[in-house]
Protein backbone atom coordinates (compact mmCIF):
# COMPACT_ATOMS: atom_id res chain seq x y z
CA UNK A 1 0.00 0.00 0.00
CA UNK A 2 1.21 3.19 -1.12
CA UNK A 3 1.00 6.24 1.75
CA UNK A 4 3.16 8.38 0.04
CA UNK A 5 1.42 12.01 -1.13
CA UNK A 6 0.84 11.95 -4.73
CA UNK A 7 3.53 14.42 -6.18
CA UNK A 8 6.14 12.35 -4.21
CA UNK A 9 4.67 8.96 -5.49
CA UNK A 10 4.95 10.76 -8.98
CA UNK A 11 8.32 11.54 -8.52
CA UNK A 12 9.62 8.51 -7.05
CA UNK A 13 7.42 6.46 -10.20
CA UNK A 14 9.47 9.61 -12.55
CA UNK A 15 12.92 8.17 -11.42
CA UNK A 16 12.10 4.55 -12.00
CA UNK A 17 10.49 4.95 -15.48
CA UNK A 18 14.39 6.55 -16.04
CA UNK A 19 15.34 3.54 -14.68
CA UNK A 20 13.84 1.12 -16.66
CA UNK A 21 14.87 3.46 -19.86
CA UNK A 22 18.25 2.65 -19.01
CA UNK A 23 18.56 6.23 -18.87
CA UNK A 24 19.99 6.22 -15.41
CA UNK A 25 23.96 5.90 -14.41
CA UNK A 26 26.51 5.91 -11.77
CA UNK A 27 25.56 6.86 -8.14
CA UNK A 28 21.87 7.88 -9.28
CA UNK A 29 21.47 4.64 -10.98
CA UNK A 30 23.07 3.15 -7.88
CA UNK A 31 20.53 4.83 -5.11
CA UNK A 32 17.85 3.04 -7.40
CA UNK A 33 18.90 -0.18 -7.61
CA UNK A 34 19.51 0.05 -3.68
CA UNK A 35 15.83 1.08 -2.94
CA UNK A 36 14.66 -1.74 -5.44
CA UNK A 37 16.74 -3.92 -3.34
CA UNK A 38 14.46 -2.36 0.12
CA UNK A 39 11.20 -2.60 -2.19
CA UNK A 40 11.61 -5.47 -4.55
CA UNK A 41 7.71 -4.92 -4.94
CA UNK A 42 8.70 -1.61 -7.49
CA UNK A 43 10.21 -4.28 -9.64
CA UNK A 44 6.20 -3.89 -11.00
CA UNK A 45 6.50 -0.03 -11.60
CA UNK A 46 10.00 -0.81 -13.48
CA UNK A 47 8.04 -3.60 -15.64
CA UNK A 48 5.16 -1.90 -16.21
CA UNK A 49 7.15 1.57 -17.19
CA UNK A 50 9.24 -0.53 -19.25
CA UNK A 51 6.31 -2.03 -20.83
CA UNK A 52 4.69 1.25 -21.91
CA UNK A 53 8.04 2.67 -22.97
CA UNK A 54 8.08 -0.11 -25.45
CA UNK A 55 4.79 0.43 -26.53
CA UNK A 56 4.99 3.83 -27.06
CA UNK A 57 8.11 3.40 -29.17
CA UNK A 58 6.82 0.97 -31.19
CA UNK A 59 3.76 3.26 -32.17
CA UNK A 60 5.85 6.49 -33.04
CA UNK A 61 8.07 4.64 -35.15
CA UNK A 62 5.00 3.42 -36.65
CA UNK A 63 3.77 6.35 -37.35
CA UNK A 64 7.04 8.19 -38.40
CA UNK A 65 6.44 10.26 -41.39
CA UNK A 66 7.23 9.32 -44.92
CA UNK A 67 10.55 10.44 -45.58
CA UNK A 68 11.09 13.24 -48.39
CA UNK A 69 12.16 12.21 -51.52
CA UNK A 70 15.94 12.46 -53.13
CA UNK A 71 14.31 15.15 -55.20
CA UNK A 72 13.33 17.35 -51.99
CA UNK A 73 16.33 16.38 -50.10
CA UNK A 74 18.77 17.45 -52.72
CA UNK A 75 16.61 20.70 -53.08
CA UNK A 76 16.88 21.55 -49.98
CA UNK A 77 20.25 20.79 -49.28
CA UNK A 78 21.17 23.24 -51.94
CA UNK A 79 19.10 25.97 -50.30
CA UNK A 80 21.12 25.56 -46.95
CA UNK A 81 24.14 25.41 -48.36
CA UNK A 82 23.36 28.95 -50.39
CA UNK A 83 22.16 30.25 -47.67
CA UNK A 84 24.77 29.46 -45.24
CA UNK A 85 27.52 30.85 -47.65
CA UNK A 86 25.77 33.93 -48.13
CA UNK A 87 24.85 34.59 -43.97
CA UNK A 88 28.67 33.25 -43.32
CA UNK A 89 30.13 36.47 -45.52
CA UNK A 90 27.59 38.67 -44.40
CA UNK A 91 28.71 38.16 -41.17
CA UNK A 92 32.26 38.32 -41.51
CA UNK A 93 33.13 41.64 -40.76
CA UNK A 94 36.94 41.58 -42.05
CA UNK A 95 38.67 39.34 -44.40
CA UNK A 96 40.38 36.63 -42.80
CA UNK A 97 43.67 38.07 -43.52
CA UNK A 98 43.07 41.51 -41.97
CA UNK A 99 41.44 39.92 -38.67
CA UNK A 100 44.79 37.97 -37.95
CA UNK A 101 47.44 40.30 -38.83
CA UNK A 102 48.34 42.69 -35.34
CA UNK A 103 49.95 42.06 -31.79
CA UNK A 104 47.46 39.37 -30.83
CA UNK A 105 48.63 36.65 -33.89
CA UNK A 106 52.54 37.88 -33.22
CA UNK A 107 51.98 37.10 -29.77
CA UNK A 108 50.09 33.79 -30.75
CA UNK A 109 52.50 32.40 -33.11
CA UNK A 110 55.67 33.39 -30.54
CA UNK A 111 53.60 31.40 -27.79
CA UNK A 112 53.62 28.24 -29.76
CA UNK A 113 57.09 28.44 -30.94
CA UNK A 114 58.03 28.69 -27.67
CA UNK A 115 56.02 25.84 -26.75
CA UNK A 116 57.46 24.06 -30.16
CA UNK A 117 60.95 24.25 -28.96
CA UNK A 118 60.40 23.80 -25.29
CA UNK A 119 58.25 20.70 -26.85
CA UNK A 120 61.24 19.72 -29.14
CA UNK A 121 63.22 19.31 -26.55
CA UNK A 122 61.36 17.41 -23.76
CA UNK A 123 60.88 14.71 -26.65
CA UNK A 124 64.21 14.39 -27.51
CA UNK A 125 65.35 13.61 -23.44
CA UNK A 126 61.85 11.44 -23.11
CA UNK A 127 61.18 9.34 -26.86
CA UNK A 128 63.37 6.58 -27.48
CA UNK A 129 64.08 5.88 -30.94
CA UNK A 130 65.02 8.18 -33.81
CA UNK A 131 66.59 12.06 -33.43
CA UNK A 132 63.70 14.55 -33.09
CA UNK A 133 64.39 17.47 -35.23
CA UNK A 134 61.75 20.24 -33.75
CA UNK A 135 61.08 22.56 -36.89
CA UNK A 136 63.22 25.41 -36.80
CA UNK A 137 60.78 28.46 -35.40
CA UNK A 138 62.20 30.67 -38.15
CA UNK A 139 61.22 28.59 -40.87
CA UNK A 140 58.01 27.17 -40.14
CA UNK A 141 54.98 28.80 -38.58
CA UNK A 142 54.38 26.32 -35.78
CA UNK A 143 50.57 26.62 -36.08
CA UNK A 144 50.26 25.73 -39.39
CA UNK A 145 50.68 22.14 -41.16
CA UNK A 146 52.25 23.40 -43.75
CA UNK A 147 56.26 23.11 -43.99
CA UNK A 148 58.55 26.06 -45.58
CA UNK A 149 58.99 23.99 -48.98
CA UNK A 150 55.07 24.44 -49.54
CA UNK A 151 55.08 26.69 -51.70
CA UNK A 152 51.33 26.55 -52.86
CA UNK A 153 48.91 29.65 -51.55
CA UNK A 154 49.17 29.36 -47.66
CA UNK A 155 45.94 29.13 -45.92
CA UNK A 156 44.37 31.85 -44.14
CA UNK A 157 46.35 31.04 -40.54
CA UNK A 158 44.13 29.86 -37.99
CA UNK A 159 43.02 32.00 -35.37
CA UNK A 160 43.64 30.68 -31.41
CA UNK A 161 39.99 30.87 -30.76
CA UNK A 162 38.95 28.70 -32.94
CA UNK A 163 41.45 25.71 -30.83
CA UNK A 164 39.65 26.65 -27.71
CA UNK A 165 36.61 23.97 -29.29
CA UNK A 166 39.16 21.03 -29.11
CA UNK A 167 38.12 20.07 -25.72
CA UNK A 168 39.75 16.62 -25.71
CA UNK A 169 37.59 13.60 -24.64
CA UNK A 170 38.70 11.00 -21.69
CA UNK A 171 41.81 9.18 -20.90
CA UNK A 172 41.38 6.20 -22.78
CA UNK A 173 40.91 5.55 -26.48
CA UNK A 174 40.89 8.98 -27.66
CA UNK A 175 40.60 9.95 -31.58
CA UNK A 176 41.44 12.47 -32.84
CA UNK A 177 41.42 14.22 -36.33
CA UNK A 178 43.63 16.54 -38.57
CA UNK A 179 41.56 19.22 -39.93
CA UNK A 180 43.08 20.73 -42.68
CA UNK A 181 44.26 24.25 -43.04
CA UNK A 182 43.52 24.55 -39.01
CA UNK A 183 47.22 24.36 -38.01
CA UNK A 184 46.92 22.79 -35.33
CA UNK A 185 43.29 21.83 -35.44
CA UNK A 186 43.11 18.25 -33.97
CA UNK A 187 39.28 17.48 -33.20
CA UNK A 188 38.28 14.58 -31.20
CA UNK A 189 36.06 11.88 -32.74
CA UNK A 190 34.70 8.93 -32.51
CA UNK A 191 33.68 8.97 -28.78
CA UNK A 192 31.22 11.34 -28.05
CA UNK A 193 29.79 13.09 -26.22
CA UNK A 194 32.94 14.73 -25.05
CA UNK A 195 33.44 14.33 -21.69
CA UNK A 196 35.93 16.98 -19.98
CA UNK A 197 39.67 17.77 -20.84
CA UNK A 198 41.97 14.75 -20.86
CA UNK A 199 45.16 14.99 -18.33
CA UNK A 200 49.02 15.58 -19.41
CA UNK A 201 49.88 12.37 -21.62
CA UNK A 202 53.27 11.54 -20.31
CA UNK A 203 55.77 10.03 -23.11
CA UNK A 204 56.44 6.93 -20.89
CA UNK A 205 52.38 5.91 -21.70
CA UNK A 206 52.02 5.74 -25.04
CA UNK A 207 54.18 4.32 -28.17
CA UNK A 208 53.73 5.96 -31.87
CA UNK A 209 52.73 3.53 -33.96
CA UNK A 210 52.42 5.03 -36.68
CA UNK A 211 51.57 7.90 -39.24
CA UNK A 212 49.57 8.11 -42.76
CA UNK A 213 49.36 11.59 -44.70
CA UNK A 214 47.88 12.01 -47.82
CA UNK A 215 49.48 15.39 -48.26
CA UNK A 216 53.58 14.89 -48.96
CA UNK A 217 53.92 18.24 -47.54
CA UNK A 218 52.57 17.36 -44.35
CA UNK A 219 55.73 15.16 -43.59
CA UNK A 220 58.01 16.02 -41.15
CA UNK A 221 55.58 18.13 -39.27
CA UNK A 222 55.15 17.03 -36.02
CA UNK A 223 51.37 16.57 -34.56
CA UNK A 224 50.45 18.75 -32.09
CA UNK A 225 47.73 17.81 -29.50
CA UNK A 226 45.69 20.30 -27.24
CA UNK A 227 44.07 20.15 -24.35
CA UNK A 228 41.55 22.85 -23.41
CA UNK A 229 42.13 26.42 -25.35
CA UNK A 230 45.98 26.18 -26.58
CA UNK A 231 47.95 24.91 -24.05
CA UNK A 232 49.91 21.94 -26.00
CA UNK A 233 49.48 18.33 -24.34
CA UNK A 234 52.30 16.52 -26.52
CA UNK A 235 54.40 16.55 -29.60
CA UNK A 236 55.04 13.74 -30.92
CA UNK A 237 57.60 12.87 -33.93
CA UNK A 238 56.53 11.85 -37.75
CA UNK A 239 58.43 8.72 -38.35
CA UNK A 240 59.19 7.57 -41.85
CA UNK B 1 46.87 21.13 -51.12
CA UNK B 2 46.19 18.96 -48.46
CA UNK B 3 43.05 17.35 -48.79
CA UNK B 4 43.48 14.28 -46.33
CA UNK B 5 42.33 13.59 -42.69
CA UNK B 6 45.17 12.59 -40.50
CA UNK B 7 43.57 10.44 -36.82
CA UNK B 8 45.88 9.90 -33.78
CA UNK B 9 44.32 7.12 -31.87
CA UNK B 10 45.44 7.46 -27.83
CA UNK B 11 44.91 4.13 -26.01
CA UNK B 12 45.49 5.19 -22.16
CA UNK B 13 44.94 2.97 -19.13
CA UNK B 14 45.44 0.11 -20.53
CA UNK B 15 48.14 -1.65 -22.32
CA UNK B 16 49.48 -0.91 -24.76
CA UNK B 17 49.47 2.59 -24.93
CA UNK B 18 49.98 3.93 -28.21
CA UNK B 19 49.68 6.71 -30.71
CA UNK B 20 48.33 6.05 -33.96
CA UNK B 21 47.44 8.19 -36.46
CA UNK B 22 45.69 6.78 -39.65
CA UNK B 23 43.64 8.08 -42.47
CA UNK B 24 40.11 8.51 -41.79
CA UNK B 25 37.62 9.20 -44.83
CA UNK B 26 35.49 11.95 -44.77
CA UNK B 27 32.52 9.62 -44.26
CA UNK B 28 33.73 8.40 -40.92
CA UNK B 29 34.38 11.55 -39.74
CA UNK B 30 32.83 12.74 -37.11
CA UNK B 31 30.25 15.63 -36.98
CA UNK B 32 32.92 17.78 -35.15
CA UNK B 33 35.34 17.95 -37.74
CA UNK B 34 32.82 17.97 -40.37
CA UNK B 35 31.66 20.83 -38.80
CA UNK B 36 35.04 22.62 -38.80
CA UNK B 37 35.61 22.00 -42.29
CA UNK B 38 32.02 23.57 -42.69
CA UNK B 39 33.72 26.64 -41.16
CA UNK B 40 36.89 26.69 -42.20
CA UNK B 41 36.57 25.75 -46.18
CA UNK B 42 32.86 25.69 -47.00
CA UNK B 43 33.60 22.26 -47.63
CA UNK B 44 30.60 21.47 -49.67
CA UNK B 45 31.75 17.20 -48.74
CA UNK B 46 31.68 18.07 -45.52
CA UNK B 47 28.53 19.74 -45.43
CA UNK B 48 26.82 16.63 -47.76
CA UNK B 49 28.26 14.14 -44.92
CA UNK B 50 26.76 16.02 -41.64
CA UNK B 51 23.13 16.82 -43.80
CA UNK B 52 22.86 13.33 -44.98
CA UNK B 53 23.39 11.76 -41.56
CA UNK B 54 21.56 14.24 -39.35
CA UNK B 55 18.38 15.20 -41.74
CA UNK B 56 16.05 12.67 -41.21
CA UNK B 57 15.84 12.89 -37.36
CA UNK B 58 15.76 16.75 -37.50
CA UNK B 59 12.95 16.00 -39.75
CA UNK B 60 11.00 13.60 -37.89
CA UNK B 61 11.10 15.86 -34.61
CA UNK B 62 10.22 18.63 -36.53
CA UNK B 63 7.08 16.96 -38.13
CA UNK B 64 6.31 15.47 -35.14
CA UNK B 65 6.15 19.35 -33.42
CA UNK B 66 4.24 20.35 -36.93
CA UNK B 67 2.45 17.51 -38.62
CA UNK B 68 3.02 17.99 -42.00
CA UNK B 69 6.18 17.79 -44.54
CA UNK B 70 6.42 21.50 -45.59
CA UNK B 71 6.24 23.16 -42.26
CA UNK B 72 8.76 20.54 -41.27
CA UNK B 73 11.46 21.10 -44.02
CA UNK B 74 11.44 24.67 -42.96
CA UNK B 75 12.32 23.74 -39.52
CA UNK B 76 15.22 21.51 -40.97
CA UNK B 77 16.34 24.12 -43.42
CA UNK B 78 16.07 27.24 -40.84
CA UNK B 79 17.88 24.94 -38.26
CA UNK B 80 21.16 23.70 -40.79
CA UNK B 81 21.07 27.46 -41.67
CA UNK B 82 21.51 28.67 -37.77
CA UNK B 83 24.01 25.90 -36.60
CA UNK B 84 26.08 26.23 -40.06
CA UNK B 85 26.54 30.09 -40.26
CA UNK B 86 27.13 29.84 -36.24
CA UNK B 87 29.51 26.80 -36.42
CA UNK B 88 32.30 28.55 -34.63
CA UNK B 89 30.23 28.73 -31.12
CA UNK B 90 29.71 25.03 -31.01
CA UNK B 91 30.66 23.85 -28.05
CA UNK B 92 32.75 20.50 -28.05
CA UNK B 93 30.97 19.48 -24.33
CA UNK B 94 28.28 18.39 -26.36
CA UNK B 95 27.31 16.59 -29.41
CA UNK B 96 26.67 18.12 -32.18
CA UNK B 97 23.53 16.49 -33.12
CA UNK B 98 22.10 17.61 -29.70
CA UNK B 99 22.93 21.28 -30.47
CA UNK B 100 21.08 20.58 -33.97
CA UNK B 101 18.15 18.86 -32.49
CA UNK B 102 17.77 22.10 -29.82
CA UNK B 103 17.50 24.77 -32.68
CA UNK B 104 15.99 22.58 -34.76
CA UNK B 105 13.09 21.65 -32.13
CA UNK B 106 13.17 25.45 -30.83
CA UNK B 107 12.77 26.52 -35.06
CA UNK B 108 9.65 23.86 -35.02
CA UNK B 109 8.02 25.13 -31.53
CA UNK B 110 8.44 28.73 -32.88
CA UNK B 111 6.92 27.92 -36.12
CA UNK B 112 3.91 26.26 -34.38
CA UNK B 113 3.03 28.65 -32.03
CA UNK B 114 2.94 31.18 -35.00
CA UNK B 115 0.67 29.23 -37.15
CA UNK B 116 -1.39 28.58 -33.77
CA UNK B 117 -1.77 32.60 -34.13
CA UNK B 118 -2.59 32.55 -37.51
CA UNK B 119 -5.64 29.56 -37.06
CA UNK B 120 -6.69 30.19 -33.41
CA UNK B 121 -10.05 29.18 -34.59
CA UNK B 122 -8.60 25.17 -35.04
CA UNK B 123 -9.04 24.07 -31.20
CA UNK B 124 -8.49 20.35 -32.41
CA UNK B 125 -5.22 19.94 -30.48
CA UNK B 126 -6.86 20.51 -27.26
CA UNK B 127 -7.12 17.72 -25.17
CA UNK B 128 -10.68 17.45 -25.22
CA UNK B 129 -11.19 16.90 -28.50
CA UNK B 130 -8.15 14.65 -29.23
CA UNK B 131 -9.91 12.47 -26.74
CA UNK B 132 -13.15 12.43 -28.40
CA UNK B 133 -11.55 11.38 -31.95
CA UNK B 134 -9.66 8.75 -30.94
CA UNK B 135 -11.46 5.41 -31.54
CA UNK B 136 -13.18 4.22 -28.57
CA UNK B 137 -13.75 0.44 -28.91
CA UNK B 138 -10.17 -0.19 -27.78
CA UNK B 139 -8.12 -2.96 -29.78
CA UNK B 140 -9.25 -1.35 -32.88
CA UNK B 141 -6.66 -1.53 -35.84
CA UNK B 142 -6.03 1.82 -37.54
CA UNK B 143 -4.41 2.42 -40.52
CA UNK B 144 -1.00 3.77 -40.97
CA UNK B 145 -1.94 7.47 -41.92
CA UNK B 146 -4.88 7.11 -39.56
CA UNK B 147 -3.01 6.20 -36.58
CA UNK B 148 -0.40 8.61 -37.86
CA UNK B 149 -2.79 11.84 -37.33
CA UNK B 150 -4.05 10.19 -34.37
CA UNK B 151 -0.34 10.10 -32.77
CA UNK B 152 0.21 13.71 -34.21
CA UNK B 153 -2.83 14.58 -32.49
CA UNK B 154 -2.22 12.89 -29.13
CA UNK B 155 1.21 14.58 -28.95
CA UNK B 156 -0.21 18.23 -29.60
CA UNK B 157 -2.24 17.82 -26.73
CA UNK B 158 0.83 17.56 -24.59
CA UNK B 159 2.24 20.29 -22.91
CA UNK B 160 4.86 22.08 -25.17
CA UNK B 161 8.06 21.02 -22.97
CA UNK B 162 6.77 17.63 -22.65
CA UNK B 163 5.89 17.08 -26.05
CA UNK B 164 9.08 18.61 -27.03
CA UNK B 165 10.99 16.07 -24.41
CA UNK B 166 9.33 13.03 -25.71
CA UNK B 167 10.17 14.13 -29.29
CA UNK B 168 14.13 14.49 -28.79
CA UNK B 169 13.92 11.10 -27.05
CA UNK B 170 11.97 8.83 -29.47
CA UNK B 171 12.38 10.89 -32.28
CA UNK B 172 15.81 12.73 -31.98
CA UNK B 173 17.09 9.89 -30.34
CA UNK B 174 18.82 12.03 -27.87
CA UNK B 175 19.82 10.89 -24.14
CA UNK B 176 17.60 12.36 -20.85
CA UNK B 177 20.93 14.03 -20.24
CA UNK B 178 20.85 15.85 -23.55
CA UNK B 179 17.35 16.54 -23.51
CA UNK B 180 18.15 18.38 -20.21
CA UNK B 181 20.64 20.21 -22.06
CA UNK B 182 18.67 21.30 -24.77
CA UNK B 183 15.75 22.46 -22.51
CA UNK B 184 18.24 23.83 -19.94
CA UNK B 185 17.06 22.16 -16.81
CA UNK B 186 18.06 19.25 -14.31
CA UNK B 187 18.06 15.72 -15.38
CA UNK B 188 15.25 15.12 -12.70
CA UNK B 189 13.07 17.42 -14.28
CA UNK B 190 13.61 16.03 -17.56
CA UNK B 191 12.56 12.57 -15.80
CA UNK B 192 9.00 13.85 -14.81
CA UNK B 193 8.55 15.75 -17.84
CA UNK B 194 8.60 12.32 -20.19
CA UNK B 195 6.90 10.24 -17.35
CA UNK B 196 4.28 12.70 -17.48
CA UNK B 197 4.05 12.50 -21.26
CA UNK B 198 3.98 9.00 -21.34
CA UNK B 199 1.12 8.81 -18.67
CA UNK B 200 -0.61 11.17 -20.75
CA UNK B 201 -0.53 9.81 -23.85
CA UNK B 202 -1.39 6.05 -22.42
CA UNK B 203 -4.45 8.28 -21.32
CA UNK B 204 -5.22 10.10 -25.13
CA UNK B 205 -4.60 6.68 -27.07
CA UNK B 206 -6.77 4.81 -24.22
CA UNK B 207 -7.21 1.47 -26.66
CA UNK B 208 -3.86 1.71 -28.76
CA UNK B 209 -1.73 1.58 -25.43
CA UNK B 210 -2.94 -1.36 -23.15
CA UNK B 211 -2.93 -0.80 -19.70
CA UNK B 212 0.39 -2.08 -17.65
Amino acid sequence: MNHDPPIRDACRRAWLAAYAEGQLEGTTREQVEDWLDQHPQLWAEIRAQQALGQTLRQMMDATAPPDPSAATWEALAQRIQFASVQAKHAAAPLPSHCRQRGSARIAAVTVAAALLLGGGVWLQNQLPGPTIDPPQTGQVDPLSPRTAHDDSPSPSPPELTSISRLTLVREVDVLLERVPHMGDGWLPIGRPPLEGPIQWIHQDEIEVIGFASHSPTQQNIPCLVHAEGDRPLLWTPVRE
Amino acid sequence: MTTGIQSLQLNRGTQPRQVRIQECPLQNASDELLLARWGQDNDGRAFAVLFERHRLAAYRVAWRLLGNEADALDAVQEGFIKVLTQWHQFRSQSRFKTWLMRVVSRVALDIGRQRQRHHRCESWSREADVQSSIPACTGEQLDGQELRQQMYKALAALPELQRQALVLYVDGGLTYREIAEVQGVSLGTVMSRLFHARQKLRMLLAGQVPDP
